[in-house]
């Protein structure tokens, strides 16, 4: 099916057409399939006549989660698909919409349970004869992905994925138009755009966004307005000649593929039948740009460079790869802040250590990460395994580091990249090694390009890294790789991808060296550099060069920066280094990591923990318990702890650094709500214990067997709701049972002790300094 | 939209402050937050209003399937002509900071911001409530405070009648999950009764 060439009407709005039949609002439309196919059918005909050329079969909520328990998808689709077929349909879409719960990080379902529920669907469609799949009414992007993937890998149907935007401009969850247009069409949707919230006239600029990036057609199905709530009820307003001659104008932008949402009826389908009979599609204005997207934003690189942060890569990084192989991932999360907070604009994450699991892991990282920071991110593995379990969970179109010209690198890296819509960075080295000149390398460069295009990746997605040998090795080989980098820019037209920091290996003042590379290589065209972005050294050459390529325009933000600037010598703090306490109590972390340095010298990490920071832990939960102090303050002083801790932690083995016990800590199942609960964690671990966190939602299972692995003696659970203190209980159980010795503390909103009791738990601790209280008194006698 | 000015008191409240202890410390905190919450929140709504059936089951909402039930609801809602059920939230943006400072352990930060968080969600139903206080004011009705699924014995379980009777996930972009919890967090629900203006004392 061509939706490029011809227009393609889509129908109108059907549960507006059940509300003027009568329907009970709440009462949920895709039952009607079985339970009144007549009046199914007879608004499909309806639509039919006003000249629909496509009837979107009534499936919108015909997932295993929304529907009945009595009835399955497979049976609704049958129904529906029958349903459009007799009214008189030669077209019929499977119409697929949200789940009804939101994707981890916000909600509670898991990207591969979301495709399970789609995947249920797409297959009912198929088997039922449906011609197309219609993927409508989604406001997040990653569910989005999960129902398109389903959809493409369980089908051979065309698909078009629409997205809901609200009047900012952006979904519920943040993403705008080009992020939208980007991902999806990247990912394999046949067309990509918008439908329902608005009306056509507050989704034009939108619009025309979707149809400058998308690399597919555009679908447009709008509201007949904005919703309106007259006298309790909701009503649309637009008119069907205002709702046309909006739309006039999305075809002039190019838009291909019509319809209608909420408040459309059969007169607006009648309307823009009469409208595309007298036109010829027109060519959108699409830029074919090289681009990177997250869950929320892209970056494109349009007369402007990006800068990749280098720091979640265990090589050559020794506190990354202790936390990678401790699953620290505090620590990992902590370097994503700080670097996007320095000024990357996307960042690079590698797992890569033979110590751990690299598939698992990355696939973990890649969400945990994206859940933190917005800049989108560049997957970096050299496992093709590791690399598609990244891609698939990836909200966005990332960058894959990297593929080689070699052909067994082509062979199993380009198809990942493909299906998931990625950029890919193409390393100039193949089975013969790294060529030494510039031709060589450009030839290879030039190979990887012609391989990709052979997997249909276009030319935008390829990036190539000429590679940075160490000058104090490799002399003459540094301005080779500059030269490269001009004649791929030259001849083939690509952007360049360059990790700095290598050139200066081996040589004094490293930051020097690299500062002045980076600066040569982005007068040789690099686009990417790859780098340490807490450097201020670096980012001061990425914020100078942004004025010199006319990217900073009248270099506002370079003056912002760098206008009032005096330079400060660093004042070093004297510390009075025997009150910790106060340090402790006005919240100075600084302060609290000196002094801990100093005190390592003459004393033993369990020494400073048992003379400086549990008495100063003890005075504010004291002042907390008297109500001088409240939540914030406690929590500040343990911050301040922590960064006393942080220094134990950096310059000891973890065996020395004191451990009074092992705690496993969990939000239980069905339970969202764990700040609480991460209020523990932190004082625990201030107090000196070992905590093992689940996080929130965990499955009773999950809790046993940690349990079992860890040979845990002390749980700790927390459950807000009154529904979910149900869990609480059968975790409890389920523990007595299996790992009879393991004792359960329990905190949480609705318990009280009696509570507690009832629910079998041991120890019940009524905010966090009593749950200290519980853990010291329980491994008392073992330590 | 819904403009919100943010509520310190109320957001000190959900901190644990009632007036004891020193509060002038972390006032300055508190005001950061506050304008950070200000600057993330999203507000959304959505309602409708019924007429209302006394049944054996409960108080129906007319025309659709709820049915509100449990005691308290209608002792509450007894006498009620009509009932408007809403839904607010203040949207994703916020939370997905609270959660990037609990990640990074910055707990005070998160913490402040939750309780910000909460302050601004009982804002925008306050507001909501006020716009349909004055629907039932022009209609020559008088409301009783809103009353949400959950408290006292009215079923948690409601809330899945009325997500498909408001269509929240469509319209204000939040989600229930298998156990009635909604997501975002920061979101309310709640049905307010409309009542015939003779009857007020």
């Amino acid at each position: 099916m061509n939706f490029e060439n011809e227009f393609l009407l889509f129908d109108g709005g059907f549960g507006t057409m059940l509300q003027k039949r009568g329907l009970k609002t709440g009462e949920q439309p895709d039952m009607l399939n079985l339970t009144n196919p007549s009046l199914v059918k007879e608004i499909h005909r309806e639509y039919l006549e006003a000249g629909a050329d496509v009837i979107t079969a009534n499936t919108f909520s015909s997932n295993r989660r929304k529907l009945p328990e009595n009835v399955t998808p497979d049976e609704v689709i049958s129904a529906a698909v029958r349903n459009a077929r007799e009214a008189g349909a030669k077209t019929v879409a499977l119409d697929i919409s949200q789940t009804g719960v939101l994707l981890e990080p916000v909600g509670t379902l898991s990207f591969d349970e979301a495709y399970d529920i789609f995947k249920e669907q797409v297959v009912a469609g198929v088997k039922h004869g449906a011609d197309l799949i219609l993927i409508e009414t989604i406001s997040d992007l990653l569910e989005a992905k999960a129902a398109l993937l389903a959809a493409k890998e369980n089908s051979s149907l065309p698909v078009l994925v629409s997205m809901t935007l609200g009047e900012d401009g952006r979904t519920f969850l943040g993403a705008d138009p080009k992020t939208i247009a980007l991902t999806l069409s990247s990912l394999g949707a046949d067309a990509v755009g918008l439908n329902c919230s608005l009306g056509p006239e507050e989704m034009l600029p939108f619009v025309k966004e979707i149809t400058e990036y998308s690399r597919v057609p555009v679908i447009v199905q709008p509201n007949a307005g904005m919703p309106k709530y007259e006298n309790g009820e909701t009503v649309y307003t637009v008119t069907v000649e205002k709702f046309v001659s909006a739309m006039e104008k999305m075809l002039d932008m190019g838009v291909t593929v019509i319809g209608g949402c909420c408040g459309t009826t059969p007169e607006f389908t009648r309307a823009l039948r009469k409208l595309i009979s007298s036109r010829k599609p027109v060519k959108r204005n699409f830029k074919p740009v090289t681009a990177v997207t997250s869950a929320q934003q892209s970056v494109i690189l349009e007369n402007s460079i990006a800068v990749i942060g280098e720091r979640i890569n265990p090589t050559g990084k020794k506190k990354l790869k202790e936390a990678l192989i401790n699953s620290d991932f505090e620590y990992i999360i902590s370097e994503a802040i700080n670097q996007t907070d320095s000024g990357a604009d996307l960042l690079d994450v590698n797992a890569g250590l033979p110590e751990i699991d690299e598939e698992k892991t990355l696939k973990e990282l890649i969400t945990l990460i994206q859940s933190v920071t917005s800049l989108p991110l560049q997957i970096d593995s050299s496992s093709p395994e590791a690399l598609e379990k990244a891609c698939r969970v990836y909200c966005g179109k990332p960058i894959i580091n990297s593929v080689n010209a070699k052909k067994e690198s082509l062979e199993a890296i380009l198809s990942i990249a493909k299906k998931y819509g990625a950029s890919v960075v193409g390393l100039t080295l193949d089975e013969n090694g790294i060529p030494d000149t510039a031709e060589e390398r450009f030839a290879l460069a030039e190979k990887i390009l012609s391989s990709a295009k052979e997997y249909g990746i276009p030319k935008q997605d390829v990036l190539i890294d000429s590679l940075v040998l160490t000058a104090s090795t490799n002399q003459k080989a540094v301005m080779q790789t500059l030269e490269t980098i001009k004649l791929v820019k030259s001849r083939l037209g690509l952007k360049t991808v360059l990790g700095v920091s290598n050139v200066s290996f081996g040589l004094p003042d490293r930051e020097l060296v690299n500062s002045t590379f980076l600066a040569c290589a982005f007068g040789a065209g690099l686009d990417m550099p790859i780098l340490n972005p807490l450097s201020q050294r670096y980012m001061d050459v990425v914020n100078t060069f942004r004025v010199l390529n006319a990217e900073d325009e009248g270099a506002k933000k370079f003056i912002e920066k760098y206008a009032n600037i005096t330079p400060v010598r660093e004042n070093r703090v004297t510390v009075p280094l025997n009150d910790f306490e106060s340090i402790v109590m006005s919240g100075k972390k600084n302060e609290a990591a000196l002094f801990t340095k100093e005190k390592l010298k003459t004393l033993s990490p369990v020494e400073i923990i048992n003379k400086y920071f549990v008495p100063a832990l003890d005075k504010v939960g004291e002042k907390y318990e008297k109500g001088e102090f409240f939540l914030p303050q406690l929590m500040s002083g343990a911050e301040t702890v922590k960064a006393g801790f942080d220094v134990i932690k950096n310059s000891c083995p973890a065996e020395q650094s004191g451990n009074k016990g092992e705690i496993l800590l969990a939000t239980v199942k069905g339970d969202i709500h764990d700040i609480g609960k991460n209020i523990v964690k932190m004082l625990l671990e201030n107090y000196g214990f070992k905590v093992l966190d689940l996080g929130k939602d965990v499955e009773i299972e999950d809790v046993v067997s940690a349990v079992k692995e860890h040979n845990i003696k002390l749980v700790g659970l927390s459950a807000l709701m009154t529904t979910t203190v149900k869990n609480m209980e059968k975790t409890i159980q389920a523990l007595k049972k299996e790992t009879p010795d393991c004792k359960v503390m329990v905190g949480g909103a609705v318990l009280n002790s009696d509570y507690a009791n009832q629910v079998g738990a041991d120890f019940y601790s009524k905010d966090a300094a009593g749950s200290v209280k519980v853990a010291e008194e329980f491994f008392k006698n073992s330590y | 939209m819904i403009k919100l000015d943010g509520n310190k008191k109320e957001a000190l409240r959900y901190l644990g402050y009632f007036g004891k202890g020193n509060a002038d410390e972390i006032d300055e905190r508190l005001d950061l937050a506050m304008r950070e919450g200000l600057r993330l929140a999203a507000p959304r709504s959505v309602y409708l209003i019924f007429d209302t059936e006394k049944t054996e089951k409960g108080l129906l909402l007319k025309n659709t399937d709820l049915f509100l039930e449990g005691k308290n609801i209608n002792s509450h809602l007894d006498g009620a002509c009509k009932c408007a059920v809403m839904a607010v939230t203040v949207g994703a943006g916020i939370e997905s900071v609270i959660n990037r400072y609990e990640k990074s352990g910055e707990m005070s930060k998160a913490l402040l911001l939750d309780c910000v968080a909460t302050a601004l969600v009982e804002e925008t139903a306050d507001k909501v409530n006020g716009e349909i206080e004055k629907i039932a004011e022009n209609e020559g009705f008088y409301c009783k405070t809103r009353f949400s699924p959950g408290y006292g014995d009215f079923p948690l379980e409601t809330q899945k009648k009325i997500f498909r009777l408001l269509n929240c996930e469509t319209r204000i972009g939040v989600t229930l999950s298998d156990t009635c919890l909604m997501s975002p967090r920061k979101s309310v629900t709640a049905v307010i009764g409309f009542f015939k203006k003779e009857g007020k004392e």
